[in-house]
């Protein structure tokens, strides 16, 4: 617990320190996207590290986040944080009534109502043009805004997308090192023994599963009022595997591993423009990979690595061991 | 304190349960044995909420329990070890005991993500009392091991350690002693010993029989899904239904044998 609050911290200062040597605004928004990406693979991971479920459909949840909000401003001009504050509400709820049927039957019914859910909140974000603007999208979505500080460029956006993280992280951290962070990784381990040792487990899974819905829809509104303009295309089934690719990468066991696999899946395409023409192609090859030569993720290799580190460093204590 | 009436369960055409009735008195120890196969941890399984029974009850202080779900068995004080280790490999042996501790604290999920000051005091209560109950089973020293990193003596008492956590009325211990070599398993039996003074009900299957002679008050012997005896170990040891149900496992005979010699 104590590691997790040094990780933190020192990326709190890594965050502060980085427009230092940002020259370009270009950077700011692969920075941004790292961050908005994050908070849904972070919530992702919570699900699919520590409950041991699986979703499918976290880009609807994602996507739900940002048509809450380009609606509730757009067409009902609210307040842009009570728009978020209701959509993270509404989302929630939605995913709890989607999670208290299938959560009760074992095994991977819960990836496949996702999944149905993913597609059809697509088809609605396309079809329902009244509602939502159809495959064109809706622009004029306002920025969003907190005591006088209009968050309009790439740069004051940057510290506001990184702020939500840090602060999801920290949440997480809390979450995690706690009775139902246990509860959680218990079950992710031996159902049947937690269930046996009092935790509710049915219950476990679907509030996890429901928080882990409510990030991806703060995701999705910062995403709307960063772009002011939103369409159906990012909140596909393709961005639903992206989400999943980047927590497996990482390595879901870790809150840091969603992070890490974020920052490369996010990035990478970026710089590597090529690769954005088979960009799906690629997705496929690294998930094979990484599932057959560390499916415990980057954070993995590094645990692992500082593991053998430690008993170079010290032979003697891993004898005692 | 805990009453079986007619228990029975079958899978497909196997009958593993039929009919089988028995009560639990506070504080004793109660030998469950006989042959594999015999529904032994298939009693555990129905008691636990684990699977639920065809026909029959399970009624706890005159409280019918038959069809509540495994976690809300616990909470009524029912807890159980498992025959083939359930270590939560991927934590470590405290957090292994903290969560044994679940059903001692209430935080739940929010609570917990924004650290309330008696959240804090909580886990701080959780923490210390599954530390004492380690340096019980004499392993505070292992508190920050990986549990996958313990031989499996360890993990034996692990497992009955984790259940104690929850202060348990009743304990079903399967198989506490399988895989544990002689010196474990005395220490194993001084440790049940000690329980016992501490009025902790227990049904304890086990196939070492020497133990369970040592420390049951009361045995229960199951044979292919029915009761086919139930005494002091005694009495059990001399009872022709029980030698003839282990005919063939001269082991067995050997070891319920030795008790008259």
């Amino acid at each position: 617990m104590k590691r997790d609050w040094l990780i933190w911290l020192w990326l709190t200062l890594l965050i502060l320190t980085v427009p230092l040597f940002i020259t370009s605004p270009y950077y700011y928004s692969v920075l941004i996207f790292v961050a908005i990406n994050g908070m849904v693979a972070l919530g992702l991971t919570l699900l699919m590290g520590y409950a041991g479920q699986v979703s499918l459909g976290h880009a609807g949840f994602f996507g739900l986040g940002a048509y809450f909000s380009m609606f509730l401003t757009v067409h009902l001009e609210w307040n842009p944080w009570l728009a978020m504050a209701v959509g993270l509400v509404a989302t929630v709820i939605i995913a709890f009534a989607l999670g208290l049927p299938t959560l009760r039957l074992h095994g991977h019914y819960l990836a496949v109502a996702t999944l149905g859910l993913g597609i059809v909140l697509n088809i609605i974000f396309k079809e329902e043009i009244d509602l939502t603007g159809g495959p064109s999208g809706t622009s004029g979505i306002p920025y969003l805004s907190l005591m006088g500080t209009v968050f309009s460029n790439d740069q004051k956006f940057y510290y506001l997308s990184w702020i939500f993280l840090l602060a999801l992280i920290a949440l997480s951290i809390n979450l995690v090192h706690s009775r139902a962070g246990r509860a959680l990784r218990a079950i992710s381990q031996n159902q049947t023994a937690a269930a046996s040792l009092g935790v509710a487990v049915n219950r476990h899974k679907l509030l996890i599963f429901a928080l882990s819905a409510g990030y991806a829809s703060l995701a999705g509104s910062l995403y709307a009022h960063y772009f002011t303009f939103i369409n159906p295309s990012p909140f596909g089934f393709m961005a639903s595997i992206k989400f999943m690719a980047m927590v497996v990468v990482g390595g879901s066991f870790s809150l840091w591993g969603a992070l890490l696999g974020t920052t490369l899946l996010t990035s990478l395409p970026e710089f590597l423009t090529v690769l954005q023409e088979y960009e799906m192609l690629t997705y496929g090859a690294i998930l094979i990979v990484v599932m057959m030569f560390a499916p415990r993720g980057l954070a993995g290799i590094i645990s692992r690595a500082a593991e053998l580190f430690r008993k170079r460093e010290r032979p003697k204590d891993a004898q005692a061991a | 304190m805990l009453k079986l009436h007619e228990l029975s369960k079958s899978f497909g055409g196997v009958h593993a349960l039929e009919g089988v009735c028995f009560e639990l008195v506070q504080g004793e120890i109660l030998g469950l044995i006989g042959p594999n196969g015999a529904g032994k941890t298939t009693l555990f399984n129905v008691v636990s909420g684990i699977m639920p029974p065809d026909r029959g009850r399970v009624e706890l202080e005159g409280k019918d329990i038959t069809r509540l779900a495994s976690h809300k068995i616990a909470a009524r004080g029912i807890l159980r070890t498992f025959q083939n280790l359930s270590i939560f490999d991927e934590m470590s042996v405290l957090e292994n005991m903290m969560v044994g501790n679940h059903l001692l604290g209430r935080a739940g999920i929010l609570s917990a993500a924004l650290k309330h000051p008696w959240e804090r005091r909580e886990e701080k209560r959780i923490r210390e009392c599954a530390l004492g109950l380690l340096s019980e089973i004499g392993m505070k020293d292992l508190a920050d091991l990986p549990a996958r990193s313990l031989p499996f003596g360890k993990l034996r008492m692990l497992e009955l350690g984790r259940a104690l956590c929850a202060k348990p009325r009743i304990l079903l211990l399967d198989e506490p002693a399988a895989g544990l070599n002689r010196r474990e398993t005395d220490e194993l039996a001084s440790f049940l010993a000690g329980l016992r003074k501490k009025q902790v009900t227990m049904i304890v299957i086990e196939h070492d029989m020497s133990l369970v002679m040592e420390i049951s008050d009361r045995v229960v012997v199951l044979d292919q899904g029915k009761k086919i005896a139930e005494g002091a170990p005694r009495e059990v040891q001399q009872d022709k239904a029980v030698l003839a149900a282990y005919l063939g496992e001269e082991d067995w005979i050997k070891t319920l044998g030795r008790g008259n010699a």
